[in-house]
């Protein structure tokens, strides 16, 4: 490979992971750093998208202002709404009472865990959970609420958000933006093969009608084709069905029939061989069920998702996906870069596949080097950066299984069986038996999940920590926080809408930018 | 409930009495009154004239900050007969334009509910300055309205808006911090005289200074007795 300038850049697929990565892209090495580069984006004419993930995280907020989009117009376009967490129904035991939440903000400041802990455990007698004590944001999701009013501006929130989006219109919206204001080349076209050099580096991709296009810098969006990081580069993918059982979907849109107030958290419901997830857009619900084929069959699955739903799924189409959960064994590879489902896919329990493109999207947009000569380290700190965050996504996924007391199927029975679970995990999970989690396990930049996740849910599926006695004055203070916190809850609760209120004027009037 | 409007009529309301003056008074413990722009170069002299938004739909609107309680406000020291102090939206009162459709002119309504009403001297009996009065003010309210959306569209366009960072600390008690305030940001104002903005610069600079200019008003606020 020759050393040459990197000056133009190929993205090859038009879904969300193509487009949000060109975006990104062009915002910040071409807008913000100032770098002379060109960013094509090549779209195949015959392959439709996959259009996995309808829950984001609060990253989206950054992201979308760093592309210079209008809240407003996003949430007009792309049928989104506001997401404020995670219900988890199910998960520790099969009873209709079992639930928690994973919220989006962070537990408010009322003294260090072990205190906590040791209250909720010996003196909690209005029974609180762990994220009703420590924040509001529970109680706003019960009550059907928005994260913040009409009067507020644009990305801000009173309480933090993500969203909840129609991915297919996310794609639309995204590409049109992007060609119109951040000068992305759009071309519709079928990538068939690659040149290369010797060394294997992709020299240009040869195109259905015969053309080549050729770049500095390729970045693989093509979804599970993987057509660059697979068919030319044949990097090995990692197989983790071993841990995360689940690996076939069942999915159906389901039209509300009136305007009822929509979730402003994504359901989680646990079934006998996977979960449920039921997400509320503007115009419809978004309901799948994610199982384990090993576990269940594909008749089944889809029969418990329309017992789920009820009568109103009886006519509905069903879409059903199958996928191998894992990754590639590396992503970057001389120069090209696996980015979205072709870098890999895990159960959207969590939301992290729109997360992983953003992450990936931002470390290019940060360190892609100026000449071919960098390529290598990129390469090598890449894949150890994302590798780690593969895992440790796995890893937290995994925890919302192997805690549960569920041993109603052979699904659950397995889940929890230790052989399936990864040592660190283990390892972690015996050192916070025998003491708090602290700050100090999560010490990499690298993480995905801070410690604030994973005690959400840690505690919300009733883990037992061993906590020591931290005297009456220290849990008198805890006490006095978490009062005066359920306190000025109702006047919090009092200054917001309803989530489909907030839409509805969103809809009519906008939100301001200041 | 819903507040008894009638369209004003000489023979519907010709018995009716109005007492003008208790119908301002009513207003003169509100802490915000939208204002016009046409007002400025009289209000800037005696109120801070800032931006807020409406509570169900989030636009800008202009307002005069009048106190930051119930309980005392900058009017506690005018006369409800000082036309050059008040605001339109006072002067105005008991009546109201009533909007039927945005194609045609709105009518002229009277709040039956609204304080001085079936007091005072007959509306339609003699010549009638109050009303005359209510009269011009509610319709350069109404040619008012639509120049001072447009003085707010083009300071939003232009990145003017900014948050108003105001506390007020009155004698022996806590700070109270205003939210939800702007105002026009002078020095983004004047930079417009350089780039490529200029013919709007001229367009809006006399508004944004008047309106920079009410901000030395936010200082009468800690005088108010509460």
């Amino acid at each position: 490979m020759n050393n040459n300038d990197i000056k133009n850049i190929v993205v090859v697929g038009g879904g969300t992971a193509g487009w949000l990565t060109a975006g990104i892209l062009a915002a910040k090495c071409a807008r913000e750093q100032g770098r002379d580069i060109n960013i094509t984006l090549i779209e195949s004419a015959t392959i439709g998208n996959v259009g996995v993930g309808e829950g984001t995280w609060p990253s989206l907020r950054t992201t979308l202002q760093a592309l210079g989009v209008s809240e407003s117009d996003f949430i007009r376009d792309c049928d989104a709404t506001f997401k404020q967490g995670a219900r988890f129904n199910r998960w520790a035991e099969d009873s209709d009472t079992d639930f928690y939440y994973h919220p989006l903000m962070l537990p408010a400041n009322v003294g260090p865990l072990n205190t906590i802990t040791h209250w909720l455990n010996k003196f909690n007698s209005s029974g609180l959970s762990y994220s009703q004590a420590t924040c509001h944001q529970e109680a706003a999701c019960e009550a059907g609420l928005a994260p913040k009013a009409i009067t507020t501006p644009e990305y801000q929130g009173n309480l933090n958000y993500a969203y909840h989006l129609d991915t297919n219109k996310f794609s639309t919206f995204i590409k049109e933006h992007c060609v119109k204001n951040l000068n992305i080349i759009h071309k519709v076209n079928d990538v068939v093969g690659v040149r290369a050099e010797p060394d294997g580096a992709i020299s240009a991709l040869t195109l259905a009608d015969g053309s080549e296009l050729d770049g500095d810098f390729y970045i693989d969006c093509s979804g599970f084709s993987a057509l660059l990081i697979d068919k030319h580069f044949k990097v090995p993918f990692i197989d983790k069905s071993d841990v995360l059982f689940c690996d076939s979907a069942v999915a159906v849109q389901c039209p509300y029939e009136l305007e009822p107030d929509i979730a402003s958290h994504t359901l989680s419901t646990a079934t006998g061989s996977g979960w449920i997830w039921d997400i509320g857009l503007q115009s419809r619900r978004g309901i799948g069920h994610v199982y384990s084929s090993r576990h269940t069959s594909d008749e089944a699955a889809e029969q418990v998702l329309r017992n789920y739903i009820g009568e109103k799924a009886r006519d509905l189409p069903v879409k059903a996906i199958k996928y191998t959960p894992g990754h590639r064994e590396k992503f970057w590879i001389k120069n090209c870069v696996a980015v979205g489902l072709s870098a890999g896919f895990v159960e959207p329990l969590e939301a992290s596949s729109i997360l992983l493109v953003e992450l990936s999207a931002y470390w290019i947009a940060e360190k892609l080097p100026l000449k071919n000569s960098g390529l290598s380290r990129c390469e090598q700190q890449f894949n150890d950066i994302f590798r780690y965050r593969w895992d440790s996504i796995i890893e937290f996924l995994k925890l919302h299984y192997c805690l549960s007391n569920r041993r109603d199927s052979q699904f659950w029975r397995d889940n929890t069986d230790p052989d399936s679970i990864p040592r660190e995990l283990l390892n972690k999970l015996d050192m916070w038996q025998e003491k708090s989690p602290s700050i100090l396990d999560f010490l990499s930049r690298a993480d995905v999940f801070p410690l604030e996740s994973y005690c959400y849910v840690l505690y919300g599926m009733n883990f037992k920590t061993t906590t020591h006695d931290p005297g009456d004055k220290n849990l008198k203070s805890t006490e006095h926080k978490i009062n005066r916190q359920r306190k000025n809850l109702d006047a919090l609760l009092s200054s917001l809408p309803k989530n489909r209120q907030l839409i509805d004027a969103i809809k009519k009037h906008g939100l301001q930018k200041i | 409930m819903e507040p008894r409007i009638e369209i004003l009529d000489e023979s519907t309301h010709r018995d009716l009495n109005v007492d003008f003056s208790e119908a301002r008074a009513s207003y003169f413990k509100r802490r915000l009154i939208p204002v016009v722009i046409s007002e400025f170069f009289t209000l800037m002299f005696h109120y801070p004239i800032v931006f807020v938004k409406d509570g169900e739909t989030g636009k800008f609107s202009c307002s005069v900050l009048l106190g930051v309680s119930d309980e005392a406000t900058l009017l506690d020291d005018k006369s409800t007969e000082d036309d050059e102090a008040l605001p339109l939206n006072i002067r105005r009162l008991p009546l109201l334009a009533i909007d039927h459709s945005p194609d045609s002119e709105p009518m002229i309504g009277i709040n039956l509910d609204s304080a001085g009403i079936n007091r005072g001297d007959q509306l339609f009996k003699h010549d009638s300055p109050e009303l005359d009065s209510a009269l011009a003010a509610l319709s350069e309210l109404y040619q008012g309205h639509r120049e001072t959306d447009a003085y707010i569209k083009t300071a939003l366009e232009l990145g003017l808006v900014s948050k108003l960072q105001a506390e007020i600390q009155f004698n022996d008690k806590p700070k109270v911090t205003l939210e939800g305030l702007y105002s026009v940001d002078i020095n983004k104002v004047e930079r417009l005289i350089d780039g490529d903005q200029k013919d709007k610069f001229l367009t809006i600079a006399r508004y944004a200074y008047a309106q920079n200019f009410s901000l030395y008003n936010m200082r009468k606020l800690t005088h108010l007795k509460s």
